[in-house]
């Protein structure tokens, strides 16, 4: 069974960092929603945070490692069960959106037993965006978040 | 029973996407150009985006 790789909370930076056995960094960070999403309910929207991570340097090709999506998911689990509604928003400055979407949602039936997700597509000519809201439903009213996940 | 993740999914077509979600994507941008050393932690809070301490 893989295990995650081992984190390490950057103060300074803001960020959980961890080194694949191939050497490489990545960083984790989560960022608040500046309450604009969910903005109708304040007492959901204040937990409401928005995570991304990165290698770094910007990946090229590194060879497939599970660990790496092993770890982040284990930095998301922590935050989803201290309470935190997570928001994850697909990147599309390379029009990779899609991938990430397809990814993100595999690590997520893979990994995320006991979760909610609630997956969000905006179609436009211009480009897709895609969002998942992750919560606990343990600690949070579904149907409450539901509601004003998709009226937002 | 072993829980399982439970996913549900809501597709929306729009001409063109809610000024909210493309700040969002903005923000997402700005926040990965800073975990790659492009952007530094005083650009993004003029910007209004604040990082969580980690735990």
């Amino acid at each position: 069974m893989l295990s995650p790789y081992s984190i390490v909370p950057d103060q300074t930076l803001n960020a959980y960092m961890f080194f694949t056995k191939q050497g490489v960094e990545y960083r984790v960070a989560f960022h608040k929603t500046q309450g604009s999403y969910l903005a109708n309910c304040p007492v959901i929207s204040k937990l409401v945070n928005e995570v991304s991570f990165e290698p770094v340097p910007s990946a090229t090709h590194f060879s497939h490692d599970n660990r790496v999506s092993i770890t982040i998911v284990a930095i998301i689990k922590t935050a989803l069960q201290s309470g935190k509604i997570i928001l994850f928003v697909c990147d599309s400055t390379d029009n990779k959106e899609t991938q990430r979407r397809r990814l993100f949602h595999n690590w997520f039936k893979k990994y995320g037993n006991g979760f909610e997700k609630d997956d969000h597509e905006i179609r436009t000519d211009e480009c897709n965006y895609y969002c998942s809201l992750l919560f606990d439903p343990i600690r949070h009213n579904k149907m409450y978040i539901k509601t004003h996940f998709y009226k937002t | 029973m072993k829980p399982h993740p439970f996913i549900t999914k809501v597709i929306r077509y729009m001409d063109e996407a809610p000024p909210l979600i493309k700040q969002m994507a903005e923000n997402k941008r700005l926040v990965q150009a800073y975990l790659r050393g492009e952007v530094t932690k005083e650009e993004l809070e003029k910007r209004g985006i604040e990082l969580v301490k980690p735990i």
